[in-house]
């Protein structure tokens, strides 16, 4: 091992903390997110057919990316539908 | 002399894991590369090709789930008339059959297959091909009973079949329970990756995109030709998947062909069909690996794309190996070059090897999906790899021995549905 520097107590010490440091650091996010879960997953899956029926599976699976707080507003989505539903009427 | 065999061992090791880091970039890069110029195919609700089908859904003691995916199947948008939904209830000794009469009993389209103690039970291959035989329609799609897909996921996977190539479809996987606990939110990570970087990926690239099992159709015209799935193999899908490919046909992954699971909430259960998926494996590498190398109809990139799919749960073992062989070189090894080299490479290497998510696949994935916050939990993936260090040892053992003894191992051992994923789905 004469490559290898002959390790003193100190050295060792902060080797070991050093190590342990950045392990902690390296895990700390996922902590942080196992404690306090922000991410509510899992992905919103939605069929690619006509957007009323669309919207209506967004009422009925109440999964939504909550990620930076966005939640869906089923007030202002029941709005939205009830417009969109006018809207053919008001062109005839 | 036993330095050198060492050497010599340990270089190869590392360039394997080499090949696989390198895999890993290509794929993550592809991905990324595509993302920007992925333009949705908005048409696909509107596909006018839509022959008839026919839905395998194997259930063994299934009752926690079943009716949630018949409630689902009866939802779909795909024309009634042209699909037949064939449950097997696989020797269930729960509520499973009558939860699937009382549907057959509702809509005409769904028919129920009871087995006996005697003749079921024996894996979900025996399983598909008793509802094989009893399918009538072009296309053979097959559905897990905890799955819940999207509405229109049937006209999404059966328009590939539109190209007379494609033989084999499979449709994306997102993890339903992804909330209950640490082992279903890392499974989810893995999901991420290996749906939305490595079969995107290999669809992309022209390479062996893998059939799943379920989430997927097979031209039944192959399967014939075929003769079903393989029963003695544990990872049927996988061997469908090479046995397609070898026959001159191509497996499609379908992105917008999204469907839920219900993931395994325990490192118990995480363990079983880890460890079924990595014997599989094993087994499909040793039946195939020789014919993907000699085929006629496979072209380079895909025959080394085949040998790194095929062998990928032999290198858990491996990069062990690595670990265990470096040990000895560093002290045997005296200049701080080679010191340097042996311990680092293992050690850096490991983590991008494997199908288990390597890290940036799976960051890559979480950040196209717009899930950046679930980045975080990356980390923690290393306990996944190191669990199924210990699982594809097993596996690999496991079938040692039994090819050495000469004894069936291929005991199917069921992954357990709770049906905590329901909570998620308010109908």
């Amino acid at each position: 091992m004469g490559m290898i520097p002959n390790p003193t107590p100190t050295t060792l010490a902060v080797l070991f903390l050093g190590i342990s440091i950045l392990v902690f650091l390296m895990f700390l996010p996922a902590l942080f997110e196992l404690k306090k879960r922000r991410d509510a997953g899992p992905r919103m899956i939605l069929d690619d057919i006509p957007a009323i029926p669309q919207l209506e599976l967004a009422l009925k699976i109440p999964i939504s990316n909550i990620e930076e707080d966005v939640h869906f507003d089923y007030v202002a989505v029941l709005k939205t539908v009830s417009i969109i539903t006018i809207l053919p009427n008001l062109e005839s | 002399m036993i330095t050198e065999i060492l050497e010599a061992l340990f270089l190869f090791l590392t360039a394997l894991m080499t090949a696989y880091l390198t895999r890993h970039y290509i794929f993550t890069l592809t991905v990324l590369k595509n993302s920007q110029e992925q333009k949705r195919d908005i048409t696909t609700g509107n596909s006018t090709y839509q022959p008839t089908v026919s839905i395998i859904i194997p259930a063994h003691n299934e009752e926690k789930v079943i009716g949630r995916i018949l409630q689902r199947m009866t939802e779909l948008t795909y024309p009634k008339d042209k699909m037949q939904i064939i449950v097997i209830d696989d020797a269930s000794t729960d509520n499973t059959g009558k939860i699937v009469e009382d549907y057959s009993k509702l809509f005409n389209y769904i028919e129920v297959l009871h087995r006996s103690r005697e003749e079921g039970g024996k894996g979900k291959a025996s399983a598909l091909n008793v509802g094989f035989k009893h399918a009538k329609n072009e296309i053979i799609h097959c559905f897990d009973a905890d799955y819940y897909p999207q509405r229109d996921i049937l006209e999404k996977l059966t328009k590939e079949f539109c190209d007379p190539r494609v033989g084999v479809v499979q449709g994306r996987i997102t993890v339903l329970n992804e909330p209950q606990n640490i082992v279903t939110r890392l499974v989810a990570l893995e999901r991420i990756g290996g749906y939305r970087v490595d079969q995107q990926a290999r669809d992309n690239l022209g390479l062996i995109t893998q059939f799943g099992g379920t989430v997927g159709g097979v031209r039944r015209r192959l399967l014939e030709r075929l003769g079903g799935w393989d029963e003695s193999i544990l990872a049927e899908d996988t061997d469908l998947t090479f046995r397609s490919y070898l026959a001159g046909y191509k497996v499609r992954y379908v992105h917008d062909a999204e469907c839920y699971e219900e993931a395994v909430e325990s490192w118990r259960a995480y363990w079983n069909q880890r460890y079924r998926w990595a014997k599989g494996h094993m087994q499909c590498a040793f039946k195939h690996s020789l014919k993907v190398l000699k085929s006629n109809n496979l072209r380079l990139r895909e025959k080394i794309d085949g040998l790194l799919l095929l062998n990928v749960y032999f290198m858990p073992v491996l990069v062990l190996c690595s670990w265990i062989i470096g040990a000895p070189l560093f002290f045997l090894k005296y200049s701080q070059w080679f010191s340097m080299f042996w311990t680092s490479m293992p050690v850096s290497l490991y983590s991008f090897v494997g199908n288990f998510a390597p890290f940036f696949e799976v960051g890559i994935g979480a950040y196209l999906d717009g899930r950046t916050r679930v980045q975080w939990l990356i980390p923690l993936l290393i306990f996944t790899f190191l669990y199924n260090i210990l699982v594809c040892t097993k596996a690999l053992m496991d079938l040692i021995i039994s090819k050495i003894s000469g004894r069936n191992c291929n005991h199917w051992t069921k992954t357990a549905h709770s049906g905590n994923g329901n909570s998620y789905i308010v109908s």
